[in-house]
């Protein structure tokens, strides 16, 4: 067990924007809840999957919605404590801890604010370990574990229980709520004993987003270190020199191109809110699910797709997906394919970039 | 004849300028920034005058840039204090006012904070209604001690209505009020805008005392004129009531004056302008005679805003940069000698090398004393240009917009100690009176309005929702002083919304005219 702190936090949130591959949220609105809530009810327990009792329910929270309206319409705090109570009525459970969904800025702190608000421990562990853009890129989808019900309210603390039987179906219901609520909902699902949580969770998520954003805050040689380390690849070095954005179906997509500083090498990246692909040279040489991760190349902080500007200097790394979302049902839902490119997954380890 | 007096407030000096209705400089100074600073500005106004015999009474304009509201934030010193009021019903708490800031600055200007009901939705709907009882009783709760206020209000980019009722209910109960309210201060993304906003509330008496201290000394010296002005950091110019009641527009318009002066000097429209300090140098871009703004938040004395600002560069290059040598390294900068290089440089007999001791020594330069510079290695100077120059050249990709190569216009009292070719741009173009392109600015401003808010095409049509807010454009600059029929749109831009089902933008139009005299 560790203690979450603010110094924790400070980290964490680094780690956890560089995990979010691009999307998952403005890091700042999710670290000042987190801070508010820590400074208020104190620090929270991180517990690893392990530490539960057998027969302890763990449960999500986390926020869905456009990050613009997030940072016009924060938050009230208290829908946590909303959407876990229906939860428990509706579908006469308990919960014992909560475990985040994804990585990223927004949606790795909000289950520190719960977790802070209500005294309950948080889980070292989330189903995607990294950002994807749809409610049914979860692990559980691998195994056959539902995520519904899923509870959705916003500050007007209105819960509704949303319970589909096709996950697409559950993803339009939530979105056109999300709508309704004004952009931004939060929400619970997942509610599940050790035993299933095993099956799908990918394990130690906080600590290894509190270790990179710490490597990244304190290293002399983060890329190096995040390298030797953390089983980081150090794809490439270079300068934007094209950026190209276009908003389709209700995503963000885009290219961007990048030279290196000695002009002899090029790379792309494709992106669609998260970063999808990646070409070295006109050659493919990562792609999702694995992790592409666009640094700052002076400061290596993370650097989210609404922020990429012609010019800027940039590193990108890469790390490897979960093997979870390596097996065929896995790829099926996330592979290359499943966001419209024309080719099988390839691991990043087989594509030649230098480790 | 008429004439424009211009006058610039930086750190280390003020300087003045007379221009003629024909643009032409008549006369100019340079002096200290004296501690009080208005005893500066009226001995730069007062030996602009002198040298250039003009007669006071032909003087139609005065115009100020000034560096005061800018040093008070972060030096903390003569802020007021504020009572906060965020209109937000159930929304907002779980971020507080003041969550981000640095607490020594929190402590000198939150006198209390409150989260009230109000607030919108994205789409101009209302989120909670506004509680009158409320807002009366938190001003009489600090009816004896605070009559500062600073309201911020959930979308109220969208819809200001609220805000501006409460606004009325605050004077209602306390006449002697000063009151900022967040839709007139910044655009979407709330914490930024209410901090941005408490600022310029807590501005207010160094803006009163700026204001006077310029009238001042445009009286002390003769000048009769009633058309005074102060710089706005988007290159425009404010008339003093409006100067009064958003100080917070004067930040940064130190650089924006240097760049917009520098494209005068030149004679051209848009480019790169590299404004070369003692300290740092600042690189930013013009689009149409105007300073590119930048679109991400950026902070002002450790506390995050979101009113508009000049995308601008700043690089640790400038006269006093030092530089030193590590593992056969150059290291140029950033710590840098100030104004102590009169003292500390090798020419001037001090033992710090710094970058006017390698421009002297590679004869870009020549003051001080030449023969010092035997303690120079030749090779350790040219690396040490080399350096500078990749920087430089680093800095100008940043702020480029495509890979055209351009010119590069240099200005500022450091620009002697830089190289003068650059692999990224075809030319470098350094004007006369390049040393008081910052001065110039400031007499060359215009007045400029803007619209911004979130807009659904869905409800209306494309082309009546731009009209619409060019409406509110033109009429915000008529307000701040323009001639109306010189009025012209200088800039339209759209940032859609993701997730929006009503194919809503975040729309952005601003105009800009001639002076009213």
């Amino acid at each position: 067990m560790i203690k979450i702190d603010e110094q924790f936090l400070s980290y964490a949130v680094i780690g956890a924007a560089v995990l979010g591959t691009g999307g998952g949220g403005d890091p700042k609105i999710g670290y000042l809840m987190a801070k508010q809530a820590i400074e208020k009810y104190g620090p929270i327990d991180l517990i690893s999957v392990d530490e539960l009792k057998d027969t302890d329910i763990s449960g999500t929270v986390s926020m869905m919605g456009a990050p613009s309206v997030t940072l016009e319409k924060i938050p009230n705090g208290a829908e946590f404590g909303t959407v876990i109570d229906a939860m428990k009525k509706y579908g006469n459970t308990k919960l014992d801890a909560i475990y985040p969904i994804e990585a990223g800025g927004l949606n790795s702190m909000i289950p520190i604010v719960a977790a802070a608000t209500l005294r309950l421990p948080l889980l070292d562990a989330d189903c995607m370990g990294r950002a994807f853009p749809e409610l049914q890129m979860i692990t559980q989808s691998i195994f056959d574990v539902p995520n519904t019900p899923i509870v959705l309210c916003h500050e007007k603390m209105d819960p509704i229980i949303v319970n589909a039987k096709k996950p697409k179906d559950m993803e339009n219901y939530c979105r056109a709520l999300t709508m309704a609520f004004g952009g931004s909902a939060m929400m619970s699902e997942c509610y599940v004993d050790k035993e299933t949580l095993n099956k799908f969770a990918i394990k130690n998520i906080i600590t290894k987003s509190y270790n990179i954003g710490k490597t990244i805050k304190t290293s002399d040689n983060p890329i190096d270190d995040l390298v030797n380390e953390y089983g980081a690849f150090h794809l490439f070095d270079g300068k934007i020199t094209d950026l190209l954005r276009t908003y389709e179906g209700g995503f963000n997509k885009g290219r961007i191109l990048i030279n290196s500083f000695d002009e002899k090498n090029n790379f792309e990246i494709y992106l669609q809110n998260e970063n999808l692909v990646a070409f070295k040279n006109g050659d493919v040489i990562a792609m999702v699910p694995d992790l592409i991760c666009i640094l700052d190349f002076q400061t290596k902080m993370p650097i989210t797709t609404e922020v990429l500007k012609f010019g800027q200097r940039i590193s990108v790394i890469a790390f490897k997906c979960d093997e979870k979302w390596r097996l065929d049902k896995g790829l099926e839902l996330v592979g290359p394919r499943a966001f419209g490119y024309d080719f099988d997954y390839t691991p990043i380890e087989d594509l030649g970039g230098k480790k | 004849m008429k004439y424009r007096i211009g006058v610039d407030v930086g750190g280390t000096n003020t300087d003045a300028v007379i221009i003629s209705e024909n643009n032409k400089v008549i006369a100019k100074t340079k002096t200290f920034t004296s501690s009080d600073v208005i005893s500066g500005i009226s001995k730069a106004i007062s030996e602009v005058i002198a040298s250039s015999k003009i007669n006071t009474d032909d003087v139609s304009h005065a115009m100020l840039g000034t560096t005061q509201c800018t040093n008070a934030i972060v030096e903390r010193k003569k802020l007021e204090k504020v009572v906060t009021i965020r209109l937000a019903g159930p929304a907002t708490h779980a971020i507080a006012p003041y969550c981000d800031w640095p607490s020594d600055v929190e402590s000198k200007i939150n006198e209390s904070s409150y989260i009230v009901d109000g607030g919108y939705e994205y789409d101009g709907s209302i989120l909670c209604e506004i509680n009158e009882t409320e807002i009366i009783d938190i001003v009489k709760k600090h009816q004896d001690t605070c009559h500062n206020y600073a309201i911020s209000c959930v979308f109220a980019p969208v819809d200001s209505q609220q805000e501006e009722r409460v606004r009325e209910i605050i004077l209602e109960h306390d006449k002697q009020a000063i009151i900022s309210i967040s839709s007139e201060i910044g655009t979407l993304s709330l914490l930024e805008r209410e901090n941005a906003t408490i600022l310029n509330t807590a501005l207010s008496s160094v803006i009163k005392n700026v204001v006077s201290g310029f009238k001042q000394s445009l009286s002390n010296n003769k000048v009769t004129t009633n058309a005074i002005y102060l710089c706005q950091n988007d290159g425009t110019l404010m008339d003093v009531d409006y100067a009064l009641k958003y100080p917070v527009l004067t930040i940064a318009s130190g650089p924006t004056n240097s760049i917009r002066g520098g494209i005068f000097l030149t004679d051209q429209s848009n480019g790169i302008i590299l404004d070369v300090g003692g300290t740092t140098s600042d690189i930013g871009v013009v689009v149409n005679g105007f300073p590119r703004e930048t679109t991400i938040e950026s902070e002002v004395g450790g506390i995050s805003t979101n009113f508009r600002m000049p995308d601008i560069v700043s690089i640790a290059i400038g006269g006093g940069t030092i530089i030193k040598e590590m593992n056969n390294e150059i290291i140029v900068g950033p710590e840098s000698v100030g104004y102590e290089l009169s003292s500390k440089a090798i020419i001037f007999g001090g033992d710090t090398i710094t970058l006017s001791d390698i421009a002297n020594k590679l004869g870009y330069a020549s003051f001080g004393d030449s023969s010092k510079l035997d303690k120079i290695d030749l090779d350790f100077a040219k690396r040490t240009m080399q350096q500078v120059k990749k920087q430089i050249e680093e800095a100008i990709d940043l702020v480029r917009v495509n890979n055209e190569k351009g010119e590069l216009i240099v200005v500022g009292g450091g620009s002697i100690v830089i190289p003068q070719e650059y692999d990224n741009v075809n030319s470098v173009l350094k004007p006369e009176n390049q040393d008081i392109a910052n001065a110039i600015g400031a007499s060359i401003a215009k007045i400029s309005g803007t619209f911004e808010g979130l807009v659904s095409f869905a409800k209306q049509p494309r082309d009546i929702a731009i009209e619409k807010a060019k409406e509110v454009a033109y009429e915000n600059a008529i307000q701040a002083g323009a001639i109306a029929q010189s009025l012209e749109v200088v800039e339209i831009e759209e940032y859609p919304i993701a997730y929006h089902p009503e194919d809503a933008v975040k729309l952005r139009i601003k105009v800009v005219g001639e002076l009213a005299s």
